[in-house]
């Protein structure tokens, strides 16, 4: 087995990546429709499927 | 937390996490470096990314039991009933239109439905759900437009109230609905029993994943011996409108498609007539809250939408999907307004695309 220790610093938080997480919450709170946007990597099921 | 912390770790653990760690570009980087893009995948994602990962896992988590719900009781409506394949044309058609009819605040502006009714337009009418009452009480009916439309793919209930109402029944034997096989069961009801034909589709969720996927499920069991093929499926883009447009060209076949009343977007701060949420917030002059409610300049027609989240989320997409396609079906939004705008997207008035595009 290996032993070894970690050294933890306090990282004051970014002003950035708090504007970040304030601009998700407001995402999150905007309501949301039954449906999505479907992505697929095969991109001719993209639109349309003619059978499943 | 104290400033050193002890681990152990098996010879072969260590081999695997550098190894990973140089797989992922950073063997010469520090681990604070690596740590944070390895626990954080969405950190260099754009706003349109991030919008789009919140919102798919926010419909997954809200609707996935009703679309499962609402499947099971329409089942054995549809395995009885018609497919939308059955609208597929036989045979190659000639170049013909469609206009997809929303219900965005443009259409009032500009009187969109009194100009198309009293127009010799020859095109289809594909109405979203939302429009349809109005579109059939400004004279727009299927008397008078031959092939007339009108979809339905969201799950909620309250859907059905876009067909209660007496010029619904008056008009229902001649219209035909596309309902997806996720719809409320009571919004089916109404829209039978007003004389519509039904067509059912699949609607795109999550097909992607495979044979555990609800899409697969879903097929598999709406599959019959007189419907071996089951039902199409389509991309929905979160929204009626979208829908609509795919199903103009994918299952109707129409080369040219023109969209009126879908501005994804509002002029004012009223939301009463959908469920989009305007949050209070101490502060709209934030970066954050500029960035989720933008407003958006629309030179074409000199006016300025405030956008929401979720509007930002369908107009990404159907700008994104018209662009994609133009070599296969011409796109012309003839709203008048609205943020559906842009690198190769043809913008027009509603007089003027009937005028080029009534064929």
């Amino acid at each position: 087995m290996i032993k070894g220790n970690f050294k933890i610093k306090k990282i004051e938080q970014d002003e950035k990546d708090l504007e970040e997480r304030k601009f998700e919450e407001l995402i999150e709170k905007s309501g949301a429709g039954s449906h999505m946007v479907f992505r697929s990597k095969d991109k001719d099921d993209e639109f349309f499927v003619d059978e499943i | 937390m104290s400033e050193d912390t002890f681990f152990e770790l098996s010879e072969n653990t260590l081999k695997k996490i550098l190894k990973k760690k140089n797989e992922m570009g950073f063997s010469k980087k520090s681990w604070d470096d690596w740590f944070e893009v390895f626990f954080n995948e969405n950190k260099n994602e754009s706003s349109n990314q991030k919008i789009e990962r919140i919102f798919e896992k926010t419909t997954l988590d809200r609707y996935y039991d009703e679309w499962i719900e609402n499947f099971s009781l329409n089942l054995n409506n549809i395995k009885n009933g018609f497919s939308a394949r059955n609208l597929i044309p036989n045979s190659n058609q000639s170049p013909s239109s469609a206009i997809i009819i929303g219900r965005g605040p443009s259409i009032q502006k500009h009187n969109h439905l009194e100009l198309l009714s009293k127009s010799n337009y020859n095109g289809s009418i594909i109405c979203t759900d939302g429009s349809l009452v109005n579109v059939l009480k400004s004279g727009i009916t299927p008397d008078k437009f031959k092939n007339f439309f009108v979809v339905t793919i969201d799950t909620q209930e309250r859907q059905k109230k876009s067909y209660d109402d007496p010029i619904v029944k008056k008009y229902g034997n001649k219209i035909n609905c596309i309902l997806s096989s996720t719809v409320s069961p009571h919004t089916y009801k109404i829209a039978y029993e007003s004389g519509m034909k039904i067509y059912w589709i699949h609607t795109l969720v999550d097909y992607d994943k495979g044979k555990t996927s609800f899409n697969y499920i879903s097929s598999l069991m709406s599959k019959t011996e007189n419907n071996p093929k089951g039902l199409p499926a389509i991309q929905t883009g979160g929204n009626v409108g979208t829908s609509a447009w795919v199903i103009a060209w994918n299952i109707l076949k129409h080369s040219h498609v023109g969209l009126i009343g879908i501005d994804h977007g509002y002029y004012s701060d009223d939301r009463t007539s959908d469920d989009h949420i305007l949050p209070e917030y101490e502060n709209k002059n934030s970066e954050e809250y500029k960035k989720a409610y933008p407003k958006i300049y629309n030179p074409i027609f000199n006016v300025t939408c405030i956008q929401d989240p979720i509007f930002q989320y369908y107009s990404n997409a159907l700008k994104e999907f018209i662009l994609k396609t133009s070599k296969v079906v011409t796109t012309i939004n003839a709203t008048e307004g609205g943020t559906i705008f842009g690198n190769g997207i043809e913008c027009t008035t509603l007089k003027k695309f009937i005028e080029k595009y009534n064929f």
